[in-house]
């Protein structure tokens, strides 16, 4: 069981999934999303936003827009809403504009 | 843009209590329809089941469930007819023809309709506080999917926070869960929901309901404050503590009485907007009540000022899910009134029977929405530093300064700060902003913040003139 897994009967015996988070190997469980496997490994202020502020899931439904990781080089992807899937890379913190604003700062 | 193989008549957007048993009805019809849905499987937010294959769920009540497992039966049924678009968002919705602009695997596609219910639920209104966007804090409703949902605790510790009948449900799910709540506080004072007991009774299982998780709390010591709430949430990069203080009638903290809880998840719920989007992007008519928001104006059986277009369940007034699922049926009802293709009499007298069921589940919401309604004091919260849009992190000072240089309405605010440009469009704090606008300019009248296509993020790839299966 995972760290914050909610005791169930089935939750010892469930076949876990292999994913990465930010490189490193976690377990997840088919069929949950993205954001309850992040959860459950312990992970919490797991987006940044345009203006480099970290965030966690706020609304858990898909309104709020501050759970948004980067799912296998897909930037800005809500993670309440993504299913979890074999071999999953998920990059939290990751924020696309921020990166380009960077870079592009550093030409000028 | 391929179009899915299969033409149903109707289109469903929103497969939740409302779009169900308007499928379900459709059917008993002889009507196929397209039922349309972000989620994998059906249930909406509230029936949302878990994923996961069939685990016990001792945490969650009987009635959660039940619920569940009755939604998932409706629809397996009659699933032969209803062509499911699951994991499937709404893009747009062009006012003047009858298509839908859908984005499904990654691609576009269009769905023809000759008749259209809107059954897209609703969405927690939000008020902002100091710390409120630290990771930890969520909406009631947020902690509740992970709860009974995705199976996993958002921290070890809960403070519940807002007001309305979610709290001790919650709480309660929360400790069953394993968690320790370590507070539930409850705006409103408890002598003022007794005043509505009469009309509390009209729905005496969910009356029933409440005093039960009341007398959970009380067996398991987790402690209810009624005429409590937040003042502030403190942490460095997550949620750490919690300040709470008396309220008075009107919800104004007094501060010179707060306490500090720790906790590492404060579960907030204020009430709840509908999800009114795609009705306002359909160009229908649309109206403020005190108690709901802006919402979609329906007629009794849930028709709205176009053409061939139904709204049923929350996006046209909160009112629930057993509401919800009487007014999809309605729609349907409606439906089969106008396409003229059975006897107007017999499906009038069936739909009268059915308002009449809906007459004292609406007394029961309306009660508590009466007790729950945003009151003054909570627009007060907010320092000159508290962020306010937190997609743009506009703050609460930027906002009042804006006001002060001329911003009249919601447009106004808008071009000055950027607030409701960001990722979820107002969403979150459209609400919010409405409120200080009409405080501070003294007006009823704001104007409205104009939702665009597209609805939901797209990627550019998606628009890729390619087939697609749907």
């Amino acid at each position: 069981m995972r760290g914050f897994d909610i005791a169930t009967e089935t939750t010892e015996a469930a076949e876990t999934i292999r994913v990465t988070v930010n490189g490193d190997e976690v377990h997840a469980i088919e069929g949950e999303t993205v954001l309850s496997t992040l959860i459950a490994n312990g992970y919490k202020d797991i987006s940044l936003n345009d203006h480099k502020k970290t965030q966690g899931a706020y609304c858990g439904m898909g309104i709020c827009h501050a759970c948004l990781v980067t799912i296998n080089g897909k930037a800005k992807q809500r993670a309440c809403l993504a299913l979890i899937q074999e071999n999953s890379h998920i990059e939290t913190q990751s924020n696309l504009f921020t990166t380009i604003m960077e870079v592009s700062n550093e030409r000028a | 843009m391929s179009e899915p193989k299969v033409h149903t008549p109707v289109a469903i957007i929103g497969a939740g209590p409302a779009g169900v048993a308007a499928a379900v009805r459709l059917n008993k019809a002889g009507i196929n329809c397209h039922l349309i849905d972000e989620h994998q499987n059906v249930g909406g937010a509230i029936y949302r089941n878990s994923k996961r294959a069939k685990p016990a769920l001792k945490h969650l009540d009987d009635d959660v469930k039940d619920g569940i497992a009755e939604i998932l039966e409706l629809y397996n049924s009659n699933k032969k007819n209803i062509e499911f678009l699951n994991n499937t968002q709404v893009l747009g919705a062009e006012a003047k023809n009858h298509k839908l602009l859908l984005l499904r695997e990654g691609r576009c596609i269009t769905l023809s309709y000759d008749f259209l219910i809107v059954c897209t639920g609703c969405h927690e209104k939000t008020i902002p506080f100091p710390g409120w966007t630290l990771a930890g804090v969520m909406t009631i409703g947020g902690l509740q999917l992970q709860l009974k949902s995705g199976l996993v605790k958002p921290g070890n510790h809960a403070v519940i926070a807002g007001t309305g009948p979610l709290l001790s449900l919650v709480a309660k799910q929360a400790h069953q869960a394993g968690m320790s709540v370590e507070s539930v506080l409850e705006a409103g004072r408890r002598l003022d929901l007794a005043k509505h007991t009469k009309d509390l009774l009209k729905n005496k299982p969910l009356m029933t309901k409440g005093i039960r998780y009341q007398a959970y709390m009380k067996r398991h010591n987790i402690p209810m404050h009624w005429g409590w709430g937040v003042v502030e949430a403190h942490g460095e990069k997550q949620l750490e503590a919690v300040t709470i203080a008396p309220y008075d009638k009107n919800w104004n903290p007094d501060r010179s009485k707060s306490k500090t809880v720790e906790t590492d998840v404060l579960g907030v719920s204020y009430g709840f907007l509908p999800r009114s989007q795609l009705t306002q992007i359909l160009g229908v008519r649309h109206e403020y009540d005190k108690f709901s928001g802006l919402r979609p104006v329906r007629d009794k059986l849930g028709r709205v000022s176009r053409h061939r277009t139904y709204v049923a369940g929350d996006t046209g007034g909160i009112n629930g899910s057993k509401v919800a699922a009487h007014q999809g049926t309605l729609a349907a009802i409606a439906i089969l009134i106008d396409s003229e293709l059975l006897s107007s009499d017999e499906l009038m007298a069936e739909a009268v029977e059915i308002q009449e069921k809906v007459a004292p589940l609406m007394a029961f919401s309306q009660a508590f929405e009466s007790f729950s309604a945003t009151r003054p004091g909570l627009l007060q919260l907010p320092k000159n530093d508290t962020i306010v849009c937190r997609c743009e992190q506009v703050t609460q000072q930027q906002v009042y300064d804006a006001i002060d240089k001329g911003a009249k309405d919601i447009t106004g605010l808008k071009m000055k700060t950027r607030v409701c440009m960001g990722d979820c469009q107002g969403k979150i704090c459209a609400a919010y902003c409405c409120d200080v606008l009409k405080q501070k300019t003294g007006q009823q009248d704001v104007g409205r913040l104009r939702p665009r296509f597209p609805l939901a993020p797209l990627p550019i790839g998606a628009t890729a003139n390619t087939e697609v299966e749907a």
